[in-house]
């Protein structure tokens, strides 16, 4: 009986009416998107940007919460959060280059400055701390920076775009924005991150370079501390299947990336004619699709500074005419800047085969080789005193 | 050797048919959840063709209704986003120690404690009872793995 009590409602009269208020709707529907299609466009944009403002000033607030309660934990006398908001707004103005001469000298005179006036300012913080933790606070500082200034941007563009009612201001943002929040969580776990003294993926560098040293330390002839190389630089001099291999990386556990650079440029001077090759190991942007910790070698100078380290390495290799080789580390932004994953931390054996065998396969016995390790040094120290086991 | 590793999978794959039928619930409503979008889609679809076909209304209203019914669905959700605001604030990573004697095979797998660094320290191997035990890694793994890394996984 049911079936066919439901099949009486399918009849001619109902139908007509159901057609109307549909015909009716979709007349509607389409007058509403033609209409206002784009203005509600621009309001399922601006929510979106809403949302990912929201987060953005979470990180920023977060992010000084942790500052604070790491300077806290060593001074309790001051309220550092005025300084800190000082140092997020801290700026630097890069130099002309209309005139391009000695333009990498003038930046590197005004990333000096920033530098030492940040390290003032961070004693002033925390006098008593030991330099590793003014190192890992300057990171942390640095860190919750990036993230203000990033809040800044999208809030300029939101805010700009929404008062013209300009659809361009959001689009851009809003195309954007999937980038912008993942390079913004990055910043966010980096900060954690530097607060702990934890390694980043960066710290792939100077862990290899170490872990070399520490396996042919105890077997080499020659272990030599070589000091005053240059500003926060680690340098050593160790033996090598019968070559001198000069080891160069930032000095640590604290976070800090030094002058690479000035180091490579002044060690050649020092063993004058006597270097052969300059090998650097840094951590590389991989591509879409590429896998974490794969190793590739090429040829030049693999360090990611604003210049003039670079400028430094390349100027003095192609003066005395040494070989630049470059072994690199792949790894995603992300990853660069959030704690080291195990795939990265795994890589630096397959990088010290590859050093290996290009100090081999393409130096002499007796030559001279800079092997610098590039990145920050967070949570990596210098060696051990006594011998590594040799797990290779 | 000695790794303190959890061995909560173990305990998880247990052999009862308690742990079985639990276990085929948590797939089907991972499935649910993962696929909900989907699935709401095909109900409405289905649900709308049949009064279609009862009441002889036009034919394309399943498609007019499955049209507004996902702009409507998309346009809200973009507001819903703000729920998920506590999860970034929420640990991303889980830190691994590995510890290792610089004598023997000993190694042991340790939290991570503020003050620690590659190449520190701990003391004497408790194994060997020679070498010094010291940090040989500390490495991150994420707790929420992002779509390219579970990919990176399968290949």
């Amino acid at each position: 009986m049911l079936p066919l009590a439901l099949l009486q409602f399918g009849t001619e009269g109902t139908s007509d009416w159901v057609n109307w208020i549909f015909q009716f709707l979709i007349i509607a529907f389409i007058m509403f998107t033609a209409l206002y299609g784009q203005k509600f466009q621009l309001w399922v944009w601006i929510n979106q940007i809403k949302v990912a403002l929201l987060q953005l000033k979470q990180m920023d607030v977060q992010g000084k919460k942790i500052v604070t309660h790491m300077i806290k934990q060593i001074n309790k006398e001051i309220d550092p959060l005025p300084k800190i908001e000082e140092l997020q707004e801290f700026f630097l103005i890069e130099p002309v280059d209309k005139d391009p001469f000695g333009v990498l000298k003038r930046l590197e005179h005004v990333l000096d400055v920033r530098k030492k006036r940040y390290e003032v300012d961070i004693s002033d913080l925390v006098p008593d701390a030991d330099p590793e933790t003014k190192a890992n606070i300057e990171n942390t500082i640095e860190a919750s920076l990036a993230l203000h200034y990033i809040y800044r941007i999208v809030r300029h563009f939101f805010l700009l775009g929404k008062r013209t009612n300009n659809i361009f201001f959001i689009a851009q943002i809003q195309m954007q924005l999937p980038q912008i929040m993942q390079i913004a969580k990055a910043y966010f776990h980096a900060l954690r991150a530097f607060a702990d003294g934890l390694p980043i993926g960066d710290s792939i560098g100077p862990l290899t370079v170490t872990r070399f040293e520490q396996k042919y330390k105890e077997k080499s002839d020659i272990f030599e501390t070589i000091d005053d190389v240059a500003d926060e630089i680690y340098a050593s001099h160790i033996m090598f299947n019968k070559r001198h291999v000069l080891i160069v990386r930032a000095i640590g556990p604290g976070g800090r990336v030094g002058k690479p650079g000035e180091a490579i440029y002044k060690l050649v001077e020092k063993y004058k004619g006597k270097v052969k090759r300059i090998i650097t190991i840094d951590a590389g942007l991989k591509l879409e699709g590429e896998r974490t910790g794969d190793i590739v070698v090429g040829v030049g100078a693999a360090i990611g500074d604003p210049g003039p380290e670079k400028y430094k390495i390349e100027y003095i290799a192609t003066e005395r005419k040494i070989p630049l080789d470059a072994i690199v580390i792949k790894e995603s932004v992300v990853e660069a800047v959030t704690p080291m994953r195990k795939k990265i931390d795994e890589a630096s054996s397959k990088a010290i085969e590859k050093l290996e065998y290009l100090i081999n396969r393409f130096t002499e016995e007796g030559d001279y080789i800079i092997v610098a390790g590039i990145g920050n040094s967070s949570g990596i120290g210098l060696g051990l005193d006594g011998d590594v086991k040799n797990e290779d | 050797m000695k790794i303190n590793n959890d061995n909560k999978k173990d305990q998880i794959s247990g052999n009862s048919q308690i742990s079985k039928f639990s276990n085929n619930t948590i797939l089907m409503l991972n499935f649910l959840s993962s696929h909900y979008e989907l699935i709401s889609t095909l109900s409405i679809i289905s649900l709308v063709s049949i009064i279609t076909i009862f009441l002889s209304l036009p034919f394309y209203l399943p498609l007019l209704a499955t049209a507004l019914y996902v702009f409507l669905i998309k346009s809200l959700s973009t507001l819903s986003k703000s729920e998920k605001l506590p999860s970034i604030l929420a640990p991303a990573y889980r830190i691994e120690v590995l510890v290792r004697c610089n004598k023997c095979e000993y190694k042991e797998i340790r939290k991570f404690e503020r003050g620690f660094y590659v190449f520190k320290q701990l003391g004497t191997c408790p194994s060997c009872n020679e070498g010094k035990i010291y940090i040989h890694s500390i490495y991150g793994i994420p707790l929420h793995p992002s779509e390219e890394e579970k990919e990176e996984e399968k290949i």
